[in-house]
């Protein structure tokens, strides 16, 4: 059984899943914006907001385990960029090895990035944990995302359950038949599952079109939700936002 | 001459023929018509033009030659978002149909695009979610649910917009003996012109009156279904067998086998 959802449409148990998707985007933009722009060695201000972070999911904490699944799958991303870096960057020697060599400013960049990527992926994975689907994709458009964009997105997640399934009797198909095979010629049936996997996409993607057609979509996506501003999530937005900005200027450290 | 204008006809299909762009010619000269509130089963082998007929009738593909008329209106651009009001189409996999991320949104996604109000969409997603019996499943994910309620759900998202002609492609197929009854259930409750590629003949048999048989592009038959399918050489020769209902309890193969195992 290789099928397991990302996410289920469940209802809002804790406060950061009831709160307004409207609310919570723009607050994940400032907080990566506030993050990127850390000027370096202030270490103190990257841990109060670690700490903010780390506080905001403890009084979410039936949010944990989807968080952590999410920020997992996110990490070896950081984790690729932060060990390249270290090579590209001009600066004094520190080691080398051949044509490879680590500068001491490569490591310092390294480092920077390494914290502020981590700490604006666990945001993501936070906001990504505590929305639905439907909650994030009508929040987009309720933010005046283009129409075309969240379509893309929307049809992005509602196809990965079916594609993912594909891949999998693709794979299996293959190993059934393949007793073996290891080296180039495995390399070369991985190729064969992507392209046949690539076409299966692309038909897929005709027929639902066909399916949208039908039931009388001509370009323009209606919603069915909509959604009321609530005060208390107002406040709680620009209270939340307000705290970070304010904390980038004045926390010097 | 009475005077009275005639009903028109739920599906007219005149002389209807295409050819797909790499030559293939899937339809030739087929003519049908269909009256309102006729169940009708297209029957017919694997590549014998079912699909590519019933694409037609909502305009997702246009015919080489010939014209295909929906409730009076002939199928033309101007005419495409009407008729497309006036046929609900089933396709056979599931998975095409249900392109959102809840029940609930795929279900009113033909409602909201028809332009009407949030609450009347509300209320036809729950009335489509009770006639297939899936009351309360709105919230639920659509990869969450089993084959038969994916089936059941497409269906629901075609009902909430009250189209007037039905049209499934291979509604049966993949489903498991419990989840075909639920689905033949379904469509028997359900008034209104229906029309139904299937190779499921019993389906055919239990739920249509009329029965067409198409292969290799043309229509080979048309008539009442219990007439049509016990003829057995008709059928045989065109790829397809009695209705098991009506083999027996110990059916011979149709063709002896060709290998034995050694």
């Amino acid at each position: 059984m290789h099928e397991k959802p990302l996410t289920l449409a469940a209802p809002p148990q804790v406060f950061l899943e009831r709160l307004d998707p409207r609310i919570k985007l723009p607050c994940l933009l400032v907080w990566a914006i506030c993050i990127v722009t850390v000027p370096p060695g202030r270490f103190t201000l990257l841990s109060i907001y670690a700490l903010i972070l780390l506080l905001l999911l403890l009084s979410n904490l039936k949010l944990l385990g989807k968080f952590a699944r999410r920020f997992g799958a996110a990490l070896p991303f950081v984790v690729i960029l932060t060990c390249l870096l270290p090579f590209f960057s001009q600066g004094r020697t520190v080691w080398s090895y051949g044509p490879l060599e680590i500068t001491e400013q490569g490591l310092w960049t390294a480092q920077r990035v390494a914290t502020a990527a981590t700490l604006c992926v666990a945001g993501m994975a936070l906001v990504w944990a505590s929305t639905s689907e439907s909650r994030l994709l009508a929040g987009l458009r309720g933010l005046a995302v283009p129409a075309t964009l969240v379509n893309v997105l929307a049809f992005m997640l509602r196809y990965l359950y079916v594609l993912r399934p594909e891949l999998h009797r693709l794979t299996d198909a293959r190993a059934l038949r393949a007793i073996g095979d290891h080296g180039p010629g495995r390399l070369r049936s991985g190729a064969n599952i992507v392209g046949a996997l690539f076409l299966r996409a692309h038909d897929r993607a005709e027929r639902v079109a066909d399916a949208m057609v039908s039931r009388g979509f001509a370009g323009q996506r209606r919603d069915i939700y909509h959604y009321h501003w609530h005060a208390h999530e107002l406040v709680a937005g620009i209270v939340f936002a307000g705290l970070i900005v304010a904390l980038r200027w004045i926390v010097q450290g | 001459m009475t005077g009275d204008r005639p009903t028109p006809a739920a599906i007219l299909i005149e002389r209807l023929s295409f050819r797909y762009p790499d030559g293939v010619e899937a339809l030739r000269d087929v003519t049908l018509r269909i009256e309102p509130g006729e169940k009708v089963a297209l029957v017919g082998p694997n590549g014998s033009g079912k699909s590519t007929l019933l694409r037609h009738l909502t305009g997702l593909l246009t015919p080489t030659g010939g014209q295909v008329s929906v409730m009076g209106l002939p199928l033309t651009t101007d005419n495409l978002t009407k008729v497309r009001r006036s046929v609900g189409f089933v396709f056979q996999d599931a998975d095409d149909q249900l392109f959102c991320p809840t029940v609930l949104e795929d279900v009113a996604f033909g409602p909201l695009h028809l332009g009407l109000s949030t609450d009347e969409v509300v209320r036809r997603v729950r009335d489509s979610l009770a006639l297939v019996g899936l009351s309360g499943h709105e919230r639920r994910v659509p990869q969450k649910l089993s084959s038969g309620e994916k089936t059941l759900v497409a269906l629901a998202t075609v009902l909430s917009y009250s189209a007037d002609i039905l049209v499934l492609d291979e509604p049966s197929a993949s489903l498991d003996p419990r989840n075909r009854r639920r689905v033949m259930g379904v469509l028997a409750r359900l008034d209104g012109t229906q029309l139904i590629a299937t190779h499921d003949l019993d389906l055919a048999w239990d739920l249509c009156e009329r029965t067409v048989l198409l292969a290799d592009g043309r229509i080979i038959a048309d008539g009442n279904t219990r007439e049509l399918l016990t003829r057995r050489d008709l059928l045989e020769t065109h790829g397809l067998e009695l209705p098991l209902m009506l083999q027996g309890p110990a059916a011979e193969p149709t063709e002896p086998e060709s290998h034995s195992r050694k």
